[in-house]
Protein backbone atom coordinates (compact mmCIF):
# COMPACT_ATOMS: atom_id res chain seq x y z
CA UNK A 1 0.00 0.00 0.00
CA UNK A 2 1.68 3.23 -1.08
CA UNK A 3 2.09 5.63 1.81
CA UNK A 4 1.31 9.36 1.56
CA UNK A 5 5.00 10.16 1.27
CA UNK A 6 5.22 7.98 -1.86
CA UNK A 7 2.14 9.56 -3.43
CA UNK A 8 3.42 13.08 -2.87
CA UNK A 9 6.81 12.07 -4.23
CA UNK A 10 5.16 10.43 -7.20
CA UNK A 11 3.06 13.52 -7.93
CA UNK A 12 6.03 15.82 -7.78
CA UNK A 13 8.04 13.47 -9.98
CA UNK A 14 5.25 13.46 -12.58
CA UNK A 15 5.11 17.26 -12.46
CA UNK A 16 8.89 17.43 -12.82
CA UNK A 17 8.92 15.09 -15.81
CA UNK A 18 6.13 17.03 -17.56
CA UNK A 19 8.07 20.24 -17.05
CA UNK A 20 11.18 18.56 -18.37
CA UNK A 21 9.32 17.25 -21.43
CA UNK A 22 7.95 20.71 -22.23
CA UNK A 23 11.43 22.19 -21.83
CA UNK A 24 13.03 19.66 -24.16
CA UNK A 25 10.24 20.08 -26.72
CA UNK A 26 10.68 23.85 -26.72
CA UNK A 27 14.44 23.35 -26.93
CA UNK A 28 13.88 21.36 -30.12
CA UNK A 29 10.90 23.22 -31.60
CA UNK A 30 12.12 26.82 -31.30
CA UNK A 31 15.43 26.35 -33.10
CA UNK A 32 13.75 24.02 -35.60
CA UNK A 33 11.09 26.65 -36.39
CA UNK A 34 13.79 29.27 -36.81
CA UNK A 35 15.68 26.94 -39.17
CA UNK A 36 12.50 26.38 -41.17
CA UNK A 37 11.84 30.11 -41.42
CA UNK A 38 15.32 31.19 -42.36
CA UNK A 39 16.20 28.36 -44.75
CA UNK A 40 12.81 28.46 -46.46
CA UNK A 41 12.60 24.66 -46.37
CA UNK A 42 8.85 24.87 -46.68
CA UNK A 43 9.02 26.87 -49.91
CA UNK A 44 11.46 24.36 -51.38
CA UNK A 45 9.19 21.48 -50.34
CA UNK A 46 6.21 23.25 -51.91
CA UNK A 47 8.06 23.74 -55.24
CA UNK A 48 9.26 20.14 -55.19
CA UNK A 49 5.74 18.75 -54.74
CA UNK A 50 4.44 21.01 -57.52
CA UNK A 51 7.20 19.66 -59.73
CA UNK A 52 6.20 16.03 -58.98
CA UNK A 53 2.41 16.25 -58.90
CA UNK A 54 1.87 12.64 -60.00
CA UNK A 55 3.82 11.40 -56.93
CA UNK A 56 0.94 12.78 -54.83
CA UNK A 57 3.43 13.91 -52.22
CA UNK A 58 1.19 16.64 -50.83
CA UNK A 59 -1.62 14.11 -50.35
CA UNK A 60 0.64 11.78 -48.42
CA UNK A 61 1.93 14.72 -46.46
CA UNK A 62 -1.62 15.78 -45.55
CA UNK A 63 -2.45 12.27 -44.37
CA UNK A 64 0.76 12.27 -42.35
CA UNK A 65 -0.20 15.58 -40.68
CA UNK A 66 -3.73 14.32 -40.08
CA UNK A 67 -2.47 11.14 -38.39
CA UNK A 68 -0.10 13.21 -36.29
CA UNK A 69 -3.02 15.37 -35.12
CA UNK A 70 -5.23 12.36 -34.43
CA UNK A 71 -2.41 10.72 -32.52
CA UNK A 72 -1.90 13.84 -30.45
CA UNK A 73 -5.59 14.10 -29.62
CA UNK A 74 -5.71 10.44 -28.62
CA UNK A 75 -2.62 10.87 -26.48
CA UNK A 76 -4.02 13.91 -24.71
CA UNK A 77 -7.26 12.06 -24.08
CA UNK A 78 -5.33 9.13 -22.57
CA UNK A 79 -3.29 11.46 -20.38
CA UNK A 80 -6.41 13.11 -18.94
CA UNK A 81 -7.96 9.72 -18.22
CA UNK A 82 -4.79 8.70 -16.41
CA UNK A 83 -4.80 11.98 -14.49
CA UNK A 84 -8.33 11.49 -13.14
CA UNK A 85 -7.53 7.86 -12.29
CA UNK A 86 -4.54 8.96 -10.27
CA UNK A 87 -6.63 11.57 -8.47
CA UNK A 88 -9.22 8.96 -7.57
CA UNK A 89 -6.55 6.56 -6.36
CA UNK A 90 -5.05 9.35 -4.29
CA UNK A 91 -8.34 10.08 -2.57
CA UNK A 92 -9.09 6.42 -1.88
CA UNK A 93 -5.60 5.94 -0.54
CA UNK A 94 -5.94 8.88 1.85
CA UNK A 95 -9.28 7.56 3.07
CA UNK A 96 -7.83 4.11 3.64
CA UNK A 97 -4.92 5.53 5.58
CA UNK A 98 -7.28 7.60 7.73
CA UNK A 99 -9.44 4.56 8.38
CA UNK A 100 -6.43 2.47 9.27
CA UNK A 101 -5.18 5.10 11.70
CA UNK A 102 -8.60 5.31 13.33
CA UNK A 103 -8.71 1.55 13.62
CA UNK A 104 -5.26 1.43 15.19
CA UNK A 105 -6.28 4.14 17.64
CA UNK A 106 -9.37 2.19 18.58
CA UNK A 107 -7.36 -0.99 19.07
CA UNK A 108 -4.88 0.89 21.18
CA UNK A 109 -7.71 2.21 23.32
CA UNK A 110 -9.12 -1.27 23.80
CA UNK A 111 -5.73 -2.68 24.75
CA UNK A 112 -5.06 0.24 27.08
CA UNK A 113 -8.51 -0.22 28.51
CA UNK A 114 -7.87 -3.84 29.39
CA UNK A 115 -4.52 -2.97 30.90
CA UNK A 116 -6.01 -0.06 32.80
CA UNK A 117 -8.85 -2.19 34.12
CA UNK A 118 -6.49 -4.80 35.50
CA UNK A 119 -4.17 -2.20 36.94
CA UNK A 120 -7.05 -0.30 38.53
CA UNK A 121 -8.17 -3.47 40.26
CA UNK A 122 -4.72 -4.11 41.69
CA UNK A 123 -4.34 -0.52 42.84
CA UNK A 124 -7.74 -0.62 44.55
CA UNK A 125 -6.45 -3.63 46.46
CA UNK A 126 -3.30 -1.80 47.39
CA UNK A 127 -5.29 1.21 48.60
CA UNK A 128 -7.48 -0.88 50.88
CA UNK A 129 -5.16 -0.83 53.94
CA UNK A 130 -4.85 2.95 53.69
CA UNK A 131 -8.59 3.53 53.41
CA UNK A 132 -9.48 0.85 55.91
CA UNK A 133 -6.92 1.42 58.63
CA UNK A 134 -5.73 4.95 58.13
CA UNK A 135 -8.31 6.47 60.40
CA UNK A 136 -7.18 4.31 63.32
CA UNK A 137 -3.63 5.54 62.97
CA UNK A 138 -5.00 9.07 62.75
CA UNK A 139 -7.03 8.48 65.90
CA UNK A 140 -4.04 7.09 67.79
CA UNK A 141 -1.83 9.97 66.71
CA UNK A 142 -4.55 12.36 67.80
CA UNK A 143 -4.76 10.70 71.21
CA UNK A 144 -0.98 10.79 71.57
CA UNK A 145 -0.94 14.44 70.61
CA UNK A 146 1.45 13.99 67.66
CA UNK A 147 0.33 17.07 65.79
CA UNK A 148 3.15 16.87 63.24
CA UNK A 149 2.47 13.21 62.49
CA UNK A 150 -1.25 13.94 62.17
CA UNK A 151 -0.40 16.41 59.42
CA UNK A 152 1.59 13.68 57.68
CA UNK A 153 -1.33 11.29 58.05
CA UNK A 154 -3.75 13.86 56.61
CA UNK A 155 -1.57 14.19 53.53
CA UNK A 156 -1.34 10.41 53.21
CA UNK A 157 -5.11 9.97 53.46
CA UNK A 158 -5.74 12.87 51.08
CA UNK A 159 -3.34 11.45 48.53
CA UNK A 160 -4.95 8.03 48.66
CA UNK A 161 -8.32 9.72 48.13
CA UNK A 162 -6.90 11.35 44.99
CA UNK A 163 -5.59 7.98 43.82
CA UNK A 164 -9.07 6.54 44.30
CA UNK A 165 -10.63 9.26 42.14
CA UNK A 166 -8.01 8.71 39.47
CA UNK A 167 -8.87 5.01 39.41
CA UNK A 168 -12.55 5.84 38.98
CA UNK A 169 -11.75 7.96 35.92
CA UNK A 170 -9.51 5.27 34.47
CA UNK A 171 -12.21 2.66 34.99
CA UNK A 172 -14.55 4.78 32.88
CA UNK A 173 -11.93 4.72 30.15
CA UNK A 174 -11.65 0.96 30.29
CA UNK A 175 -15.42 0.53 29.87
CA UNK A 176 -15.66 -0.92 33.34
CA UNK A 177 -18.51 1.46 34.14
CA UNK A 178 -21.56 0.79 31.97
CA UNK A 179 -23.93 3.65 31.23
CA UNK A 180 -27.71 3.78 31.20
CA UNK A 181 -29.28 5.35 28.14
CA UNK A 182 -32.56 7.07 27.43
CA UNK A 183 -34.18 8.60 24.34
CA UNK A 184 -33.86 12.37 24.51
CA UNK A 185 -34.42 15.33 22.21
CA UNK A 186 -30.83 16.08 21.27
CA UNK A 187 -31.38 19.83 20.88
CA UNK A 188 -32.91 20.17 24.34
CA UNK A 189 -30.31 17.95 25.95
CA UNK A 190 -27.47 19.88 24.34
CA UNK A 191 -28.99 23.22 25.29
CA UNK A 192 -29.34 22.14 28.93
CA UNK A 193 -25.81 20.77 28.95
CA UNK A 194 -24.39 24.03 27.60
CA UNK A 195 -26.25 26.02 30.25
CA UNK A 196 -24.70 23.83 32.95
CA UNK A 197 -21.24 24.23 31.45
CA UNK A 198 -21.62 28.00 31.04
CA UNK A 199 -22.18 28.30 34.76
CA UNK A 200 -18.81 26.73 35.50
CA UNK A 201 -16.72 28.20 32.70
CA UNK A 202 -14.69 31.35 33.40
CA UNK A 203 -16.67 34.51 32.71
CA UNK A 204 -14.04 35.75 30.27
CA UNK A 205 -15.07 33.00 27.89
CA UNK A 206 -18.29 33.44 25.91
CA UNK A 207 -20.15 30.54 24.40
CA UNK A 208 -22.05 31.36 21.21
CA UNK A 209 -24.78 28.96 20.21
CA UNK A 210 -26.07 28.48 16.67
CA UNK A 211 -28.33 26.08 14.87
CA UNK A 212 -30.80 25.54 17.68
CA UNK A 213 -33.66 27.21 15.88
CA UNK A 214 -34.52 27.53 12.21
CA UNK A 215 -33.81 30.97 10.74
CA UNK A 216 -37.24 32.50 10.30
CA UNK A 217 -40.40 31.67 12.22
CA UNK A 218 -38.40 29.89 14.94
CA UNK A 219 -39.13 26.28 14.06
CA UNK A 220 -37.74 24.21 16.90
CA UNK A 221 -36.32 21.00 15.64
CA UNK A 222 -36.60 17.71 17.39
CA UNK A 223 -33.97 15.08 16.92
CA UNK A 224 -33.96 12.05 19.14
CA UNK A 225 -30.82 10.23 20.16
CA UNK A 226 -29.99 7.58 22.73
CA UNK A 227 -28.06 9.42 25.32
CA UNK A 228 -26.77 9.36 28.86
CA UNK A 229 -27.22 12.92 30.12
CA UNK A 230 -24.26 12.78 32.50
CA UNK A 231 -22.16 11.34 29.70
CA UNK A 232 -23.22 14.11 27.33
CA UNK A 233 -22.38 16.69 29.99
CA UNK A 234 -18.91 15.18 30.46
CA UNK A 235 -18.31 15.14 26.70
CA UNK A 236 -19.28 18.77 26.18
CA UNK A 237 -17.64 20.00 29.37
CA UNK A 238 -14.28 18.36 28.64
CA UNK A 239 -14.19 19.70 25.09
CA UNK A 240 -15.14 23.18 26.32
CA UNK A 241 -12.49 23.04 29.04
CA UNK A 242 -9.91 22.04 26.44
CA UNK A 243 -11.01 24.85 24.13
CA UNK A 244 -10.96 27.40 26.92
CA UNK A 245 -7.45 26.35 27.94
CA UNK A 246 -6.27 26.69 24.34
CA UNK A 247 -7.54 30.29 24.31
CA UNK A 248 -5.99 31.11 27.71
CA UNK A 249 -9.54 31.36 29.12
CA UNK A 250 -10.38 34.41 26.98
CA UNK A 251 -12.53 34.66 23.89
CA UNK A 252 -15.42 32.95 22.14
CA UNK A 253 -16.34 29.35 21.69
CA UNK A 254 -18.90 28.56 18.99
CA UNK A 255 -21.26 25.63 19.33
CA UNK A 256 -23.41 24.60 16.37
CA UNK A 257 -25.99 21.85 16.25
CA UNK A 258 -27.41 20.39 13.08
CA UNK A 259 -29.05 17.35 11.59
CA UNK A 260 -26.94 15.68 8.94
CA UNK A 261 -25.38 12.31 8.20
CA UNK A 262 -22.35 10.48 9.46
CA UNK A 263 -19.16 11.56 7.67
CA UNK A 264 -18.30 8.13 6.27
CA UNK A 265 -21.81 6.79 5.79
CA UNK A 266 -24.14 9.14 3.91
CA UNK A 267 -27.18 6.96 4.59
CA UNK A 268 -26.91 7.10 8.38
CA UNK A 269 -28.66 10.19 9.81
CA UNK A 270 -26.81 11.92 12.63
CA UNK A 271 -27.15 14.74 15.09
CA UNK A 272 -24.03 16.80 14.67
CA UNK A 273 -22.44 19.13 17.20
CA UNK A 274 -19.53 21.37 16.24
CA UNK A 275 -17.48 23.08 18.91
CA UNK A 276 -15.00 25.65 17.56
CA UNK A 277 -12.56 27.75 19.51
CA UNK A 278 -10.43 30.80 18.73
CA UNK A 279 -7.23 29.21 19.96
CA UNK A 280 -4.10 28.42 17.96
CA UNK A 281 -5.46 25.11 16.70
CA UNK A 282 -3.96 21.68 17.25
CA UNK A 283 -0.49 21.12 15.75
CA UNK A 284 -0.52 18.40 13.10
CA UNK A 285 2.07 16.27 14.88
CA UNK A 286 0.04 15.87 18.07
CA UNK A 287 -3.31 15.35 16.31
CA UNK A 288 -3.11 11.54 16.50
CA UNK A 289 -2.20 11.70 20.18
CA UNK A 290 -4.86 13.93 21.66
CA UNK A 291 -7.10 11.01 22.63
CA UNK A 292 -4.27 9.04 24.22
CA UNK A 293 -4.75 8.60 27.97
CA UNK A 294 -2.46 10.75 30.10
CA UNK A 295 -1.17 12.64 27.04
CA UNK A 296 -1.21 16.29 27.94
CA UNK A 297 0.46 19.44 26.72
CA UNK A 298 -0.34 21.10 30.04
CA UNK A 299 1.50 21.20 33.31
CA UNK A 300 1.06 18.02 35.37
CA UNK A 301 -0.79 19.90 38.11
CA UNK A 302 -3.35 21.32 35.71
CA UNK A 303 -4.96 18.15 34.54
CA UNK A 304 -4.83 14.41 34.41
CA UNK A 305 -4.70 14.07 30.64
CA UNK A 306 -7.84 11.97 30.89
CA UNK A 307 -10.37 14.55 29.67
CA UNK A 308 -10.24 13.94 25.91
CA UNK A 309 -9.73 10.15 26.16
CA UNK A 310 -12.85 10.08 28.33
CA UNK A 311 -14.69 12.10 25.65
CA UNK A 312 -13.61 9.57 23.02
CA UNK A 313 -14.77 6.60 25.09
CA UNK A 314 -18.07 8.27 25.97
CA UNK A 315 -18.77 9.17 22.34
CA UNK A 316 -18.10 5.56 21.37
CA UNK A 317 -20.39 4.32 24.11
CA UNK A 318 -23.08 6.51 22.54
CA UNK A 319 -22.31 4.79 19.22
CA UNK A 320 -21.24 8.14 17.83
CA UNK A 321 -18.15 9.49 16.14
CA UNK A 322 -15.79 12.35 16.80
CA UNK A 323 -13.67 14.31 14.36
CA UNK A 324 -11.07 16.97 15.06
CA UNK A 325 -9.89 19.53 12.54
CA UNK A 326 -8.18 22.87 12.28
CA UNK A 327 -10.75 24.76 10.16
CA UNK A 328 -9.52 27.39 7.69
CA UNK A 329 -10.77 30.21 9.95
CA UNK A 330 -8.32 29.23 12.69
CA UNK A 331 -8.63 27.47 16.04
CA UNK A 332 -9.72 23.87 16.44
CA UNK A 333 -13.07 22.26 15.68
CA UNK A 334 -14.43 19.18 17.44
CA UNK A 335 -17.31 17.58 15.52
CA UNK A 336 -19.51 15.07 17.32
CA UNK A 337 -21.94 12.80 15.50
CA UNK A 338 -24.71 10.92 17.33
CA UNK A 339 -27.01 8.44 15.56
CA UNK A 340 -30.57 9.73 15.16
CA UNK A 341 -33.47 7.57 16.20
CA UNK A 342 -36.45 9.61 15.04
CA UNK A 343 -36.85 13.10 13.68
CA UNK A 344 -39.82 15.42 13.23
CA UNK A 345 -40.33 19.16 13.15
CA UNK A 346 -42.71 21.16 15.24
CA UNK A 347 -43.67 24.69 14.27
CA UNK A 348 -43.40 27.05 17.21
CA UNK A 349 -46.39 29.15 18.03
CA UNK A 350 -45.24 32.73 17.44
CA UNK B 1 -25.01 -11.72 70.10
CA UNK B 2 -21.83 -12.12 72.12
CA UNK B 3 -18.80 -10.83 70.23
CA UNK B 4 -16.64 -13.68 71.46
CA UNK B 5 -18.93 -16.27 69.91
CA UNK B 6 -18.71 -14.74 66.47
CA UNK B 7 -16.71 -16.79 64.01
CA UNK B 8 -15.84 -15.32 60.62
CA UNK B 9 -14.37 -16.77 57.45
CA UNK B 10 -12.41 -14.26 55.34
CA UNK B 11 -11.50 -15.30 51.81
CA UNK B 12 -9.08 -12.98 50.00
CA UNK B 13 -6.01 -13.61 47.85
CA UNK B 14 -4.18 -10.33 48.50
CA UNK B 15 -2.36 -10.75 51.81
CA UNK B 16 -2.38 -7.06 52.66
CA UNK B 17 -6.12 -6.79 52.11
CA UNK B 18 -6.54 -9.98 54.13
CA UNK B 19 -4.54 -8.49 57.00
CA UNK B 20 -6.54 -5.25 56.71
CA UNK B 21 -9.81 -7.14 56.92
CA UNK B 22 -8.56 -9.03 59.97
CA UNK B 23 -7.58 -5.77 61.67
CA UNK B 24 -10.82 -4.02 60.75
CA UNK B 25 -12.89 -6.88 62.13
CA UNK B 26 -10.60 -6.76 65.17
CA UNK B 27 -11.54 -3.13 65.69
CA UNK B 28 -15.17 -4.27 65.74
CA UNK B 29 -14.34 -6.72 68.52
CA UNK B 30 -14.30 -9.82 66.32
CA UNK B 31 -11.21 -11.95 66.87
CA UNK B 32 -12.16 -15.47 65.85
CA UNK B 33 -11.26 -15.12 62.17
CA UNK B 34 -10.22 -17.88 59.82
CA UNK B 35 -8.36 -16.75 56.73
CA UNK B 36 -8.41 -18.46 53.34
CA UNK B 37 -6.67 -17.26 50.22
CA UNK B 38 -9.10 -18.61 47.65
CA UNK B 39 -12.52 -20.20 47.22
CA UNK B 40 -11.24 -23.76 47.30
CA UNK B 41 -9.53 -23.28 50.67
CA UNK B 42 -12.64 -21.54 51.92
CA UNK B 43 -14.88 -24.42 50.88
CA UNK B 44 -12.67 -27.09 52.40
CA UNK B 45 -12.59 -25.15 55.70
CA UNK B 46 -16.36 -24.78 55.67
CA UNK B 47 -16.78 -28.49 55.11
CA UNK B 48 -14.37 -29.21 57.98
CA UNK B 49 -16.37 -27.16 60.43
CA UNK B 50 -19.73 -28.08 58.95
CA UNK B 51 -20.47 -24.52 57.79
CA UNK B 52 -20.63 -23.28 61.37
CA UNK B 53 -19.49 -19.70 60.83
CA UNK B 54 -21.38 -16.54 61.72
CA UNK B 55 -20.67 -14.91 58.39
CA UNK B 56 -18.31 -14.94 55.42
CA UNK B 57 -16.41 -12.05 53.83
CA UNK B 58 -15.11 -12.90 50.38
CA UNK B 59 -13.27 -11.18 47.55
CA UNK B 60 -14.71 -11.31 44.04
CA UNK B 61 -11.59 -11.79 41.93
CA UNK B 62 -9.64 -14.82 43.07
CA UNK B 63 -7.62 -17.55 41.40
CA UNK B 64 -8.92 -21.13 41.11
CA UNK B 65 -12.42 -20.24 42.24
CA UNK B 66 -13.95 -16.80 41.91
CA UNK B 67 -15.95 -15.15 44.66
CA UNK B 68 -19.13 -15.63 42.67
CA UNK B 69 -18.51 -19.36 42.22
CA UNK B 70 -17.64 -19.65 45.91
CA UNK B 71 -20.89 -17.85 46.82
CA UNK B 72 -22.93 -20.17 44.64
CA UNK B 73 -21.38 -23.29 46.15
CA UNK B 74 -21.97 -22.02 49.68
CA UNK B 75 -25.57 -21.26 48.78
CA UNK B 76 -26.06 -24.81 47.59
CA UNK B 77 -25.41 -25.97 51.14
CA UNK B 78 -26.65 -23.06 53.23
CA UNK B 79 -29.09 -20.46 51.87
CA UNK B 80 -29.08 -18.39 55.05
CA UNK B 81 -25.39 -18.02 55.79
CA UNK B 82 -24.60 -14.26 55.68
CA UNK B 83 -22.15 -13.50 52.87
CA UNK B 84 -20.45 -10.16 52.25
CA UNK B 85 -18.89 -9.79 48.80
CA UNK B 86 -15.91 -7.46 48.47
CA UNK B 87 -14.95 -6.27 45.05
CA UNK B 88 -13.32 -3.54 42.98
CA UNK B 89 -15.96 -3.87 40.28
CA UNK B 90 -19.06 -1.78 40.88
CA UNK B 91 -20.67 -2.20 37.49
CA UNK B 92 -24.28 -3.28 37.26
CA UNK B 93 -23.76 -6.74 35.82
CA UNK B 94 -21.48 -7.83 38.67
CA UNK B 95 -23.84 -6.53 41.33
CA UNK B 96 -26.81 -8.20 39.64
CA UNK B 97 -24.95 -11.50 39.34
CA UNK B 98 -24.11 -11.41 43.04
CA UNK B 99 -27.68 -10.47 43.99
CA UNK B 100 -29.02 -13.21 41.77
CA UNK B 101 -26.90 -15.68 43.71
CA UNK B 102 -28.30 -14.44 47.02
CA UNK B 103 -25.39 -12.44 48.34
CA UNK B 104 -26.30 -10.78 51.63
CA UNK B 105 -24.23 -7.67 51.27
CA UNK B 106 -21.83 -5.92 48.92
CA UNK B 107 -18.96 -3.49 49.41
CA UNK B 108 -16.58 -2.04 46.84
CA UNK B 109 -12.86 -1.66 47.29
CA UNK B 110 -11.31 0.35 48.70
CA UNK B 111 -13.91 0.64 51.44
CA UNK B 112 -13.70 2.54 54.70
CA UNK B 113 -13.99 1.03 58.13
CA UNK B 114 -17.43 2.56 58.55
CA UNK B 115 -18.68 0.98 55.32
CA UNK B 116 -17.69 -2.48 56.51
CA UNK B 117 -18.94 -1.92 60.04
CA UNK B 118 -22.37 -0.86 58.80
CA UNK B 119 -22.77 -4.07 56.86
CA UNK B 120 -21.47 -6.26 59.67
CA UNK B 121 -23.85 -4.56 62.11
CA UNK B 122 -26.79 -5.31 59.82
CA UNK B 123 -25.77 -8.96 59.63
CA UNK B 124 -25.23 -9.29 63.38
CA UNK B 125 -28.56 -7.63 64.12
CA UNK B 126 -30.29 -10.34 62.08
CA UNK B 127 -28.56 -13.15 63.96
CA UNK B 128 -30.90 -15.37 66.02
CA UNK B 129 -30.40 -14.93 69.76
CA UNK B 130 -30.45 -18.73 70.44
CA UNK B 131 -27.14 -18.90 72.27
CA UNK B 132 -28.19 -16.47 74.93
CA UNK B 133 -31.55 -18.17 75.33
CA UNK B 134 -29.81 -21.52 75.63
CA UNK B 135 -27.57 -20.06 78.36
CA UNK B 136 -30.65 -18.63 80.03
CA UNK B 137 -32.37 -22.03 80.12
CA UNK B 138 -29.60 -23.57 82.14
Amino acid sequence: MPSPENILEFRSRVKKSIAFDIFISLLILIPLSLVFVYTEIFEMWFLYTRAHEDWELDEYFSVFIASLLTGTVLCLRYIFVLRSLIKKLDKTNMQLIEMRERDMRRQKMVALGTLAGGLAHEINNALQPVTGLGQFVHRALDKAGCSKEIEYMNIILDSSQKAQEMIQNVLILSHEKSLEFENVNAFNALYATIELCEAIMPSSVTIQKAGFFEDSGGKIQEAFIRCNKTGLYQIVFNILKNASNAMDDKGNIFIMASITTFPECKTAPAFRVDICDEGPGIPQEIMPKIFDPFFSTKDISEGTGLGLPMVHVLVEQHEGEIRVENPPGGGARFSLYFPLIKQNERVQES
Amino acid sequence: MKLSSIKVLVVEDDRNVLATLRMMLGEMGISDIHEASNGLEGLSYLNEIDYKVTFIVSDWNMPQKTGLEFLREVRMVDQELPFIMVTARADESSVLAAIDSDVSSYVTKPFSFDALKKRVDVILAKQPQEQEEAVGLF
